[in-house]
């Protein structure tokens, strides 16, 4: 919701701005590790890189000369693949096992530890067509079970053709105990219309709705037409790594003054002092056909 | 003189000011010269003082008037009525320093200031509007939030610390236009008065200041009114007075139509785009005997924003009722009950996220004080202050037809309080104030109950007739605060009271002062410093999501100290007035969970603030004003670093408010043109204003996007023009 009223204020009260120059402290570069085991069989992927001072522009920060493994009762090895570290066989993570990353890099080691959470079901999905300003969007819309247990966190990627559609900055994120009602539960409007990011247009709008996005912005339109077919991955996740998307969520935003500061701060669960997170996705899947 | 043992006699000595043609003059000083006694009229012209046997030099004065001395020898009752002459030379003589002019001296009040509605009417305006809050932002001590706000931070403290005031009743926000705007209609204020230490015994429960706007309740006619025409809002105004003055009526109205003004998108449409404001006022005030006032008024203001399918809508109502009665020349007292609301409701309708969120605060309330004279140099003051909040963080109905309700609670807020003002030898006086306060939070998660005290102890040391030194020590505790990150107005703001997790906030506060005046108060100058020291601060979590529905577990509390100095010089008669102040302001907060336990800046920290005003009347038709306003940029957290992830750059952010915007300063200027000011009735007023004239881009926000650090600025240059018709 907080993204809506944002998007709405910024339409009705644009303001005036310029780039301006400002000192800011070059800090010492952070070892940033990222990724996520999945539920499902496949090989999974960890990515690697290095902080760079915000002034700074155009450094490659990718680090390809680290050691990766993740531990159970088996030691997974992961091997660099252009810029991400894939393991070397496919699997899928288990319930009730720790998950173990070691990374090592530059004589430091570097670890954290995931669990996989519970799971819920998929029950029904489809794609909802309403009008805002005169322009077509669509709604993916998911009906599942087991919502109603505050223990849950949940995030939901879409992809269109294999390709996934947001980052992490756009994901939608919900806390299942936010959602509990006098009333039972049953559904999730699993992508945050608040998120314009994650907004389907249609089709026959394209030229409209192009105009209203900076084509020089990274924030850019995504449009589906009758035929298309996207996938939705609801994935359970742990408190800790719902955290952290939840701050990669806000930091999309800058400062605002009618809504606080644009200040994040983000947790890590990296021992070391390295920055980013180790988590882990228990999946279910649905294909959503436009009609 | 005015120093006697209290053995001896006491007498009244009251009676009426006029002007030559016997019209009463209201709101005329009238003091004992060479003491700390004095009071101002009424709005029949009134007044009344209580004194011991003795000599004395009465002088009177008031805006627009030459001053008048009467020497009187007081062995019994008397009654004086004096006739002010009008003062051709400086008609627009111009109080903007102290409560009262020659008082701010010998009072034992420190750290306030009082407007009145016609100097505010002098200001240059942004928009066609002069905004009475942020012409109290122009104050020593006082800083504006950010760019247009009405928001504001008094001696480093956070916006919710500050009580606002509307007729004595709670205003829980005082932003229109997401703070563009006050709740504040000018052609009903008289006065605004703020206090930013030694609250009034009778104000409480917030730690930084008290604003208290005072609405008229006096008018000369029958009928009269004024019309207002401005760019973005108009107003209407009339009021009105039965001949023997005992029943007195006003209401007032404001629109805007700040929507067909501001930058809209213009690269595509935007159809149902709108976003104004409303507000009304009205009050009655009946004076069936000359011992009792009665007055009843209200406000009701709304806020409305959005497009298409989402709307906001917020606004404060308020109904208040006062009966001020006058036992006898001792013994005087006012009874208050009131009722405040602030509400906000937020309504999507967008298919999947159609939802009505629905907040608010809601508080009844009533005082009763006494004022009781024991002697002339010993004023006794008593009562008590009762607030029954109803708090609804969110009631929320979602487009199924399901809802669901953040736990709504209440809390009673009980004040009892006491003061004795006692002057001693060398009218040396001494002000003590004890508030003993019953806080009980009612909610079933978090339900505790708080026992407080404040205390204000406050001294003035006369030096000479024209100099004194004052103190200042207290200890105040607020229990309600918002769940507010915003720097300006912004409309959600959801108020929670202290409960089992959230402690009081206390403030122990202790200034000093040095007052002057020159060339028989022409001139006033006057240097404060300060120091606070605040317990149980609270401060939101980093991250802290305020939209949750468990704000406080996005609390943290632990300590702050902020101290600071305020220097104030002020021209206040003549055909060239104003004032330039200076401040210099620190402010930080230690708290545990934040920052890492390291102590930070807050965000109403600012070194340096200067304010420059001047108001040059070439005539009773022209009038032209300057304003400048110079402060040190507000303390932020930039991002130190980037990462990538996935793909994407994001933003790293080592610590809180470690740099500051770019320093905040411009220039207005002003000029009004009364054509024919003889005219009482259709009196027409020009005024033209030309806001930020050297176009400083001054800093709404940062954005930070690929290494590049981006300005956001509201408010370049902004001429404007306003037509006012009084009749």
């Amino acid at each position: 919701m907080k993204r809506i009223i944002i998007f709405c204020l910024a339409l009705t009260l644009s303001s005036c701005s310029e780039i301006i120059d400002v000192d800011i402290n070059t800090v010492e570069s952070s070892l940033v590790i990222y990724g996520h085991l999945s539920s499902d069989v496949e090989r999974q992927r960890i990515e690697i890189s290095k902080s760079v001072a915000y002034l700074s522009t155009g450094e490659n920060t990718t680090i390809s000369s680290a050691t990766v493994s993740v531990n159970d009762i088996y030691n997974y090895s992961f091997v660099d693949s252009l810029g991400y570290y894939l393991s070397d066989v496919a699997f899928g993570a288990e319930k009730d096992v720790d998950y173990t990353l070691k990374v090592n890099y530059d004589n430091q080691e570097y670890t954290a530890t995931t669990t996989l959470a519970d799971t819920t079901c998929i029950t029904g999905g489809h794609l909802v067509k309403a009008s805002l300003m005169g322009i077509g969007y669509y709604t993916p819309f998911l009906t599942s079970s087991g919502l109603k247990d505050e223990e849950y966190w949940y995030v939901y990627f879409t992809y269109e053709d294999s390709i996934l559609l947001e980052g992490l900055s756009d994901v939608s994120i919900i806390q299942a105990s936010t959602l509990i009602g006098s009333e039972p539960y049953d559904y999730v409007p699993f992508l945050d219309m608040t998120n314009v990011n994650a907004m389907f247009f249609a089709e026959e709008d394209r030229e409209m709705v192009e105009k209203m996005f900076d084509s020089t912005s990274t924030t850019q339109p995504k449009f589906l037409a009758t035929g298309d077919t996207i996938k939705i991955s609801m994935c359970t996740i742990t408190e800790g790594y719902y955290d952290f998307i939840t701050v990669l969520n806000q930091s999309s935003g800058s400062s605002n003054p009618i809504f606080g500061s644009g200040a994040v701060f983000l947790p890590s669960n990296i021992s070391n002092d390295a920055i980013g997170y180790f988590g882990s996705l228990n999946q279910k899947h649905i294909d959503i056909v436009v009609e | 003189m005015s120093l006697c043992a209290q053995s001896q006699n006491a007498y009244t000595i009251k009676g009426k000011i006029t002007d030559q043609n016997g019209e009463a003059i209201a709101g005329a000083n009238v003091s004992i010269e060479k003491t700390s006694k004095g009071t101002f009229t009424n709005s029949n012209g009134d007044y009344q003082l209580y004194l011991n046997q003795g000599d004395y030099t009465l002088a009177i004065t008031s805006i627009g008037y030459e001053s008048e001395l009467k020497k009187i020898k007081l062995d019994k009752n008397l009654s004086v009525n004096i006739s002010l002459k009008t003062k051709e030379q400086d008609l627009q003589e111009i109080t903007i320093t102290s409560k009262e002019k020659s008082r701010n001296v010998s009072s034992v009040q420190m750290s306030v200031n009082t407007i009145s509605a016609e100097v505010i009417s002098k200001m240059p305006q942004l928009m066609g509007e002069v905004d009475v809050i942020k012409v109290m932002q122009l104050m020593p001590g006082v800083n504006q939030s950010s760019e247009g706000s009405s928001g504001y931070s008094v001696r480093g403290g956070t916006t919710d610390q500050n009580l606002i005031l509307l007729d004595g009743s709670n205003i829980y926000n005082p932003s229109h236009l997401l703070g563009f705007f006050s709740v504040f209609n000018n052609d009903v204020v008289d006065n605004v008065t703020m206090y930013r230490s030694g609250f009034p015994p009778e104000h409480g429960g917030r730690l930084s200041s008290v604003l208290e706007v005072q609405t008229n309740s006096e008018c000369d006619e029958v009928i009269s009114g004024n019309l207002g025409i401005g760019l973005i809002s108009s107003r209407a105004m009339l009021n009105g007075s039965t001949k023997d003055k005992k029943f007195y009526w006003s209401v007032a109205g404001r629109r805007s139509y700040a929507d067909l003004f501001l930058l809209l998108p213009t690269q595509y449409e935007m159809p149902s785009t709108y976003l104004y404001f409303y507000d009304f006022n009205a009050k009655a005030v009946y004076k069936p005997t000359d011992n009792d006032v009665i007055s009843l008024g209200s406000y009701l203001g709304r806020d409305r924003l959005g497009m298409d399918l989402l709307n906001f809508a917020y606004g404060n109502s308020l109904v208040y009722s006062q009966w001020a009665h006058k036992f006898n020349n001792k013994l005087s007292s006012t009874l208050n009950v009131d009722w405040s609301k602030y509400s906000y409701t937020l309504e999507s309708d967008m298919y999947i996220d159609k939802i009505t969120w629905d907040s608010s605060i809601s508080s009844p309330s009533a005082s009763y004080k006494a004022d009781y004279f024991i002697n002339p140099n010993n004023k006794l003051t008593l009562g008590t202050k009762t607030f029954y909040h109803f708090l609804t963080p969110g009631d929320v109905d979602l487009y199924d037809g399901n809802s669901y309700t953040i736990e709504n609670y209440n809390a009673l807020e009980l004040s009892i309080f006491a003061q004795d003002e006692h002057t001693f030898y060398n009218d040396i006086t001494i002000t003590g104030t004890l508030r003993y306060n019953i806080f009980s939070n009612k909610s079933e998660s978090s339900p505790k109950t708080y026992n407080t005290l404040d205390y204000r102890l406050g001294a003035v040391f006369p030096l000479k007739a024209d100099n004194s030194i004052k103190l200042n020590v207290e200890r105040n505790n607020q229990f309600i605060q918002w769940a507010n990150n915003s720097a300006s107005g912004s409309p959600m703001n959801v108020w929670f009271a202290a409960s089992s997790n959230i402690k009081p906030q206390v403030l122990y506060s202790y200034s000093v002062g040095y007052f002057q005046n020159l060339n028989n108060d022409m001139f006033e100058l006057s240097g404060e410093i300060y120091y606070k020291d605040y317990h149980n601060v609270i401060d939101f979590a980093d991250n802290a999501n305020l939209f949750a529905s468990d704000i406080q577990g996005e609390v943290r509390s632990g300590k702050g100290k902020g101290y600071g100095i305020e220097l104030m010089a002020a021209k206040t008669s003549g055909k060239l007035t104003g004032f330039i102040n200076y401040t210099f302001s620190h402010s930080e907060y230690t708290i545990e969970e934040i920052n890492n336990g390291k102590t930070y800046l807050s965000p109403y920290d600012r070194p340096h603030a200067v304010n420059v005003s001047v108001n040059y009347e070439l005539n009773k038709k022209w009038d032209f004003s300057l304003l400048w306003v110079y402060y040190t940029g507000a303390p932020a957290s930039f991002p130190e670093s980037t990462i990538t992830i996935n793909g994407e750059v994001y933003n790293v952010f080592y610590e809180r408010n470690t740099y500051r915007y770019l320093d905040y300063h411009r220039l207005d200027l002003s000029v009004n043109f009364t054509p024919k000011p003889e005219k009482k009735r259709w009196r027409s007023e020009y005024n033209v204003s030309i806001y930020n004239v050297y176009n400083r881009k001054n800093t709404w926000m940062y954005g930070f996007n690929e290494g590049e650090v981006t300005n956001y600025y509201l408010f370049g240059i902004i001429p404007s023009f306003t037509y006012n018709l009084n009749f």
